[in-house]
């Protein structure tokens, strides 16, 4: 009886009622689009780094990690065998490592070597998709073939064919210096992956750090279906490689993490400014509502009504104002954040972001994405709004003398 | 002219609650937006000012061909002339020369390919805090030869205080570079990739190291206006040899950050937007409501023989002064506001900490206090309540008074 009182209520003047629907449906279609686009932002952020660089788990050990010494690499045929006993493993790159200066006349820079066995590491990461000159390491025959991103051969200034050298350390902790020939060159349009890495084959990254064939510091694991399966892969790996760390992507790059759980807060926090604006808004209009409605309060309190009645039926009033603003909103901002997901939103038409973007390795397309609990919890945001902001006028309503206001 | 002012002074305040009503929305849209844009301006302000004290200065000479191609070749020289016209420009608050360049650092059995930074060590410490760091020993002086190392270089090179560091690499015009070094301090900055790879010493030490003589990699100019930027630069260029110098703008050296401040200006700016809607909604509703309470009042005022344009001018008036009143409510609201955020700045806690310390930023969001967004904001809902006052301009004009005074 009271709901559809305050339903009547709330459309007796639309127009009025319209105003502040819609401020909440546009408010909300706002805060949630933005929203999406920061998600959207920092999911592909991740994404791509785990594609080209990390892999959803690593195998390392703690007493290389803690001293980076090459005598510390491990043998990788024990792991080799846990590895493809267990379920749920797409694939995976062994790998040795090491940071090295990369040289080339006077030119140098610093660089992250990594040697690779190019198949395995092709069903890692995405390298081999970037090539832009040369190929990824197809001419088996090659001495010492390097691959460089199109940034460190610029920056080396060094073409195909030509030669760079590089620093490695040795088992003993010499520094010697070693050429490798410029076979490809690779643009990943990651500042990340391209100022950092450089790829070698393994065999001769362990040759010339003077390692057996068989010795790796890390190993990059990609997981089928990485939601369901990446803590069932972690538990077996760790039961059965005691002596190993095995780390997952968030380990490895807390950064991506704690990226994810700021932006949803700055998000939340986005969505509390919007609707304390709106809240505003209400009080207001619902204050214009009581003053309009004196007499008629005055006569219905006269009539019988109790106090709670008339509290219940503005507050009644007040949440349906919110909920059908909020959820028209809701309903439509998840249509056109679905439908953007799909399509993406080319950021490079809004302005000259390219550099930027690449120093995250994001490119200029940009994917809305939003997960579905951040609807109900805005929802739930816009229900408690539309209580708090009911609060003033009912005290306003209940405060008011029949007698007076029935005579005023 | 001066009854109808009095006319509509003398009728905001006939109903005082009503009019109530609307000033607050009008200030509190003023409170909001200044706020809101405050921190967003804050913000960038901030990352601005952190990436001109610590790296690029306000600009920057180098030698020429150096933003292109980094390498000692490309070193500029601090002459004589240079340093008296520098001296000479009372606008310049500082100059901060430096030196760096990649070298291998060994002890004992262990190298590290490392980044040596030659610093003038009490500008250092003014830019970056970098004595707050130091962890063990001290802090170097000028013209000694001694070095900083980060906590995990001297973990990993096996290296304590008052031990022996050799550094060798090449040096300018390719000669090499060699030089034993004292290690007087250990610092532990909370960028951990930083503690790893950067040494310091004194600038002088590094030219002695690199056969640099007087050259450096950069010479970062600080000015006291920031404002006088592009001028002082201009001058600085049109004095210099540009066969030996070039001189870059902040702007172009935080190219990337330039631009994801501006990206996320667009988001700002967007957000913006739709708190204007909403408060908007809001200023527009409450305007509404008033014109169509009034309708009986004006019917009387227009049936006893006022024009309609007189009515509407004393309406506008009316929204005029409850703007004016309203807006600068707010702005003088949002002064203290905005006084207490900047001396009690939000900080950032957790994690997300962690990562501002990083990127060698304090981890708070600090709020601007330029007084041009304050009136900007006061402009935008002045404006946004003149639009609104078209409501009832519009209403005025058109209703039919026999239907209104005849009864609702």
């Amino acid at each position: 009886m009271l709901f559809i009182i305050a339903w009547r209520n709330v459309w007796r003047n639309w127009v009025r009622s319209l105003i502040v629907i819609l401020a909440f449906t546009f408010g909300l279609m706002g805060a949630l689009f933005i929203a999406s686009m920061s998600n959207g932002m920092v999911e592909r952020w991740i994404q791509t780094t785990i594609d080209n660089e990390i892999g959803e788990v690593r195998i390392q050990d703690s007493t290389f990690m803690a001293t980076n010494e090459m005598q510390y690499a491990f043998s990788l045929t024990p792991i080799q065998k846990v590895l493809d006993d267990t379920k749920s493993i797409r694939s995976y790159s062994p790998f040795l490592s090491q940071e090295v200066i990369g040289s080339a006349a006077d030119k140098t820079t610093f660089l992250t070597l990594k040697g690779i066995d190019p198949m395995l590491e092709k069903k890692v990461t995405n390298i081999s998709n970037y090539m832009i000159e040369g190929d990824y390491f197809e001419d088996s025959a090659a001495y010492h073939p390097v691959l460089l991103s199109s940034k460190t051969a610029k920056d080396l200034n060094v073409k195909l064919g030509q030669y760079v050298a590089f620093s490695i350390i040795t088992k003993e902790g010499l520094s010697q210096n070693e050429g490798f020939k410029v076979v490809g060159i690779f643009n990943t349009k990651n500042d990340m992956i391209d100022k950092r890495y450089a790829f070698v084959l393994r065999k001769d990254l362990q040759s010339a750090a003077g390692l057996g064939s068989d010795m790796i510091n890390d190993v990059s694991i990609r997981i089928d279906k990485p939601d369901l399966h990446t803590e069932q892969v972690v538990s077996a790996l760790e039961s059965q490689l005691p002596e190993k760390q095995i780390k997952t992507w968030d380990q490895i790059s807390p950064e991506l993490k704690i990226s994810k759980t700021s932006t949803q807060a700055f998000s939340y926090i986005l969505v509390m400014i919007i609707l304390i604006a709106l809240v505003f808004g209400i009080i207001n209009t619902m204050l214009m509502v009581i003053l309009e409605r004196t007499k008629e309060i005055g006569m219905l309190r006269a009539l019988g009504m109790n106090k709670r009645k008339i509290g219940t039926m503005i507050v009644l009033e007040t949440l349906l104002l919110g909920l059908v603003g909020g959820i028209t909103g809701n309903f439509i901002s998840y249509s056109v954040i679905n439908y953007l997901g799909k399509t993406g939103i080319n950021l490079a038409e809004l302005g000259d972001f390219k550099e930027g973007l690449e120093t995250f390795g994001l490119g200029t397309m940009l994917y809305p994405d939003l997960e579905l609990s951040f609807y109900t919890t805005v929802t739930i945001m816009v229900i408690i709004t539309s209580l708090i902001a009911s609060i003033f006028p009912i005290r306003k309503a209940l405060k008011l003398d029949p007698a007076t206001a029935v005579r005023d | 002219m001066n009854s109808y002012f009095k006319l509509a002074w003398r009728n905001l305040w006939r109903n005082r609650k009503r009019t109530l009503i609307t000033l607050s929305s009008i200030g509190f849209a003023v409170l909001i937006s200044s706020f809101m844009r405050g921190m967003q301006l804050g913000t960038y302000d901030k990352m601005f000012n952190d990436a001109i004290r610590s790296t690029s200065g306000h600009f920057k000479i180098m030698g020429k061909g150096y933003k292109e191609e980094p390498s000692l070749e490309h070193t500029a020289e601090v002459t004589q002339a240079l340093d008296s016209l520098l001296k000479s420009l009372s606008q310049i608050e500082r100059i901060v020369p430096k030196v760096e360049s990649m070298i291998l650092a060994s002890s004992g059995n262990y190298t590290r390919p490392v980044f040596v930074f030659g610093v003038d060590p009490e500008l250092e410490s003014f830019q970056s805090g970098l004595d707050r760091n130091i962890i063990e020993g001290e802090y170097i002086t000028s013209n000694e030869q001694s070095v900083l190392i980060g906590d995990a270089l001297a973990n990993l090179l096996h290296l304590s205080i008052g031990d022996t560091l050799t550094l060798y690499g090449s040096g300018y015009h390719g000669m090499t570079a060699a030089g034993l070094f004292v290690v007087k301090g250990i610092y532990r900055h909370p960028n951990k990739e930083m503690n790893k790879k950067f040494i310091y010493m004194p600038i002088t030490a590094a030219q002695y190291l690199f056969y640099m003589d007087n050259r450096v990699t950069g010479l970062a100019v600080i000015l006291k206006d920031p404002s006088l930027t592009e001028k002082t630069q201009s001058i600085v260029e049109s004095i210099l040899d540009t066969s030996a110098y070039e001189v870059h703008h902040w702007k172009e050296l935080n190219k990337e950050l330039v631009q994801n401040m501006e990206m996320d200006n667009i988001s700002g700016r967007l957000m913006l937007g739709i708190l204007y809607m909403v408060v908007g909604f809001g200023i527009f509703g409450t305007i509404f409501m008033m014109t169509m309470e009034r309708r009986k009042e004006f019917s009387v005022m227009i049936a006893l023989g006022m024009k309609r344009i007189k009515v509407a001018t004393v309406v506008v008036i009316e929204t005029f002064y409850i703007a004016i009143i309203g807006g600068t409510t707010g702005l003088i609201l949002s002064i203290p506001l905005i006084a207490y955020f900047q001396n009690n700045p939000i900080e950032i806690t957790g994690e997300a900490a962690e990562m501002y310390y990083q990127y060698n930023m304090e981890p708070i969001l600090v709020i601007s206090d330029s007084p041009e967004n304050l009136i900007n904001q006061l402009m935008i809902v002045l404006l946004m309540s003149m639009i609104g006052s078209m409501i009832p301009l519009i209403s005025v004009f058109r209703f039919d008074i026999v239907k209104i005074l005849r009864g609702r």
